[in-house]
């Protein structure tokens, strides 16, 4: 017998088995959208829920069924951590977008959500022969069938005194925000309709002068609904917060305002609007990686938020300028598209998805964006660029 | 021709870098930033191709297995005790995977509802620039794999193809040392064969001529 190899070297080391970009892009497609079906760190908590929500709604079937005359059964749910779905069969479902505290009751009549604090999202189809009603605060949200998120903030986490806000975005169908106060219709909301409220009158009205533009709700996403409510009689905030000085175009102060541990905490939890935000200020203090996370934050947690698509675009931008990552770049820029199909960067995301995909070598894909992109805009202003892509 | 070796299938030593740590993303990942699970599976996604790959001797099912072990490796995060050793647990999770494969294949054979697989085809495996000897022993070793009981042939490839120590190989596989020894042992014996069979009939040329097209 003779020994043929016996170096200490691996044979691994001589062989090809080495996968091409878009091989690697395509697992990580496959896989990102089975983790986010099924978000990390959450899974045994969700599973255990679901386990829960199944035994209890079973029992709820079979109750109904046994004793029709009897009172209805009522099944009472807990939503809680980010990613947390709670499926009702028949119903409906919701998911805990952001970390917060909301109780659910189900009964044979209707659904009725308090949302506590953090951010659901409801996906209710019509005809289920239930009412939805879900309570946020001083609001209620009815629903007919339709696909809509509610958010109950009641600070942003960084130790500012903020007040309470309730903001309700509809991707789908269509809700009514009734003040419970008044009982009394406030907001009427359709497909692509967002609306948030005032925030209540500060218990002391002093300094209401000095304060009214920092303490007024960031507007550009909702109508003002409860236009009575004293705006800005907030006292004034010992130091400004992170927020304010970003609304004040000051990046840079609102950036060291965020503290050690602020950005964290603050993407962590906040919503699309703070997000967005928060990666702005990141980008134009020079944190481009932390930009990255919240750009990527928003358009992976919000995807039904209207800066879903601009996030992405954004995100593909600094990837593939200021990391040269060609491979990230092309996957956001491409979400980017699925997003907002027809938004105002389109043309500037799919060139630009040319450049990257040409970059990261996965050539078949390139040529397909391309064909893509000069079949849209033969004479675009970056049909020369992109048409220069790719080459064989 | 890109080369996929140790390098890119075991955990490196610590080098400077101005990249995050397995540990770090690791951390980061648990605590559900995206980014993070990207960064994790952009790093290691070659190796975890690889490791597949020449597990199996095949490229078919590659994808479907690499993709089911990152899908395990992000859920299983949480019970990741020493978030730096995040590719031994990658990696202990793809041989299990690949392990679950290739036995259903076999049960599936065995029972007729599959036809029987094609041979490996060692050739498509080895790099044109490798030496004649390590052409040959690589060709041997996939010669000799569908005819050996699968644990037998998984201890053989992490030991012979990755050049994993007999401690990792025993870990990856999930069994104690002494274990791993043994079927290294026997598959080394059916190796043995295989080479001496290969010698018979090409010893002549092997040393100046690979069998690889």
């Amino acid at each position: 017998m003779t020994d043929v190899h016996r170096s200490s070297e691996p044979l691994a080391r001589h062989m090809t088995v080495a996968p091409d970009a878009a091989r690697i892009e395509r697992q990580w497609a496959a896989v990102s959208s089975r983790i986010a079906a099924r978000p990390l760190g959450v899974r045994p908590r969700v599973a255990g829920y679901a386990l829960v929500a199944a035994a209890l709604a079973l029992t709820f079937v079979v109750g109904r069924r046994s004793a029709p005359g009897l009172a209805p059964s009522e099944l009472r749910l807990a939503c809680e951590t980010a990613g947390q779905v709670v499926e009702l069969p028949g119903v409906g479902s919701l998911e805990c977008v952001e970390h917060g505290r909301s109780e659910i009751v189900w009964s044979a009549e209707r659904v009725s959500v308090k949302v506590d604090a953090g951010a659901v999202t409801f996906d209710v189809p019509p005809g289920t022969g239930r009412a939805w009603s879900v309570v946020a605060g001083a609001f209620e949200v009815r629903v007919v069938g339709t696909r809509f998120t509610v958010r109950r903030e009641v600070g942003d986490g960084t130790g500012d005194p903020a007040p309470e806000r309730i903001g309700v975005s509809v991707e789908r169908g269509h809700v009514e925000v009734v003040s419970r106060d008044r009982m009394a219709v406030v907001q009427s909301l359709h497909a692509g309709e967002s609306w948030a409220s005032a925030p209540p009158p500060a218990p002391t009205p002093t300094a209401a002068a000095t304060s009214s533009a920092a303490a007024s709700p960031a507007a550009n996403d909702a109508v003002p609904a409860e236009s009575a409510s004293p705006v800005g009689t907030e006292p004034p905030p010992a130091r400004p917060s992170w927020e304010e000085l970003a609304r004040a175009k000051k990046p840079r102060e609102a950036w060291d305002a965020l503290g050690s541990d602020g950005f964290a905490r603050a993407l962590e939890s906040a919503g699309a609007e703070k997000l967005f935000r928060l990666a702005e200020v990141a980008r134009a203090a020079g944190h481009l990686k932390e930009a990255a996370r919240a750009f990527d934050a928003v358009r992976r947690r919000h995807r039904g938020d209207a800066r879903a698509a601009l996030a992405a675009f954004e995100l593909g931008r600094m990837r593939q300028d200021a990391f040269g990552d060609a491979g990230g770049a092309a996957e956001a820029l491409g979400d980017a598209m699925v997003l907002a199909p027809n938004a105002p960067f389109r043309e500037d995301a799919e060139a630009r998805r040319v450049a990257a995909l040409d970059a990261s070598g996965a050539r078949g894909a390139c040529r397909a964006a391309r064909e893509a992109y000069l079949s849209r805009w033969p004479s675009g202003a970056h049909a020369a660029m992109v048409r220069a892509r790719c080459a064989p | 021709m890109a080369l996929t070796g140790v390098a890119s299938v075991l955990p490196l030593p610590s080098r400077p870098s101005a990249a995050p740590s397995d540990a770090a993303l690791v951390v980061s990942a648990r605590a559900g930033e995206s980014w993070a699970s990207e960064a994790l599976f952009r790093r290691h996604a070659a190796m975890v191709h690889g490791l597949v790959v020449r597990l199996l001797g095949r490229d078919h099912d590659v994808d479907d297995v690499a993709q089911d072990a990152w899908v395990e490796a992000f859920a299983g995060l949480a019970r990741l005790r020493d978030p730096q050793a995040f590719a031994a647990f990658l990696g202990t999770i793809v041989v299990r995977r690949v392990r679950r494969l290739i036995r259903r294949r076999r049960l599936a054979r065995a029972l007729g509802l599959v036809p029987a697989a094609d041979p490996i085809d060692p050739s498509s495996l080895v790099s044109p620039a490798a030496p004649p000897d390590v052409a040959a022993e690589i060709v041997a070793v996939y010669r000799v794999l569908d005819h050996l009981p699968t644990d037998e042939r998984l201890a053989l490839v992490l030991r012979r193809v990755e050049g994993l120590p007999l401690e990792e190989v025993a870990a990856w596989l999930g069994c104690s040392t002494a274990t791993a020894k043994r079927r290294i042992a026997a598959a080394e014996r059916a190796l043995v064969e295989v080479r001496e069979a290969m010698g018979r009939v090409a010893a002549p040329a092997s040393a100046k001529t690979r069998r690889i097209p």
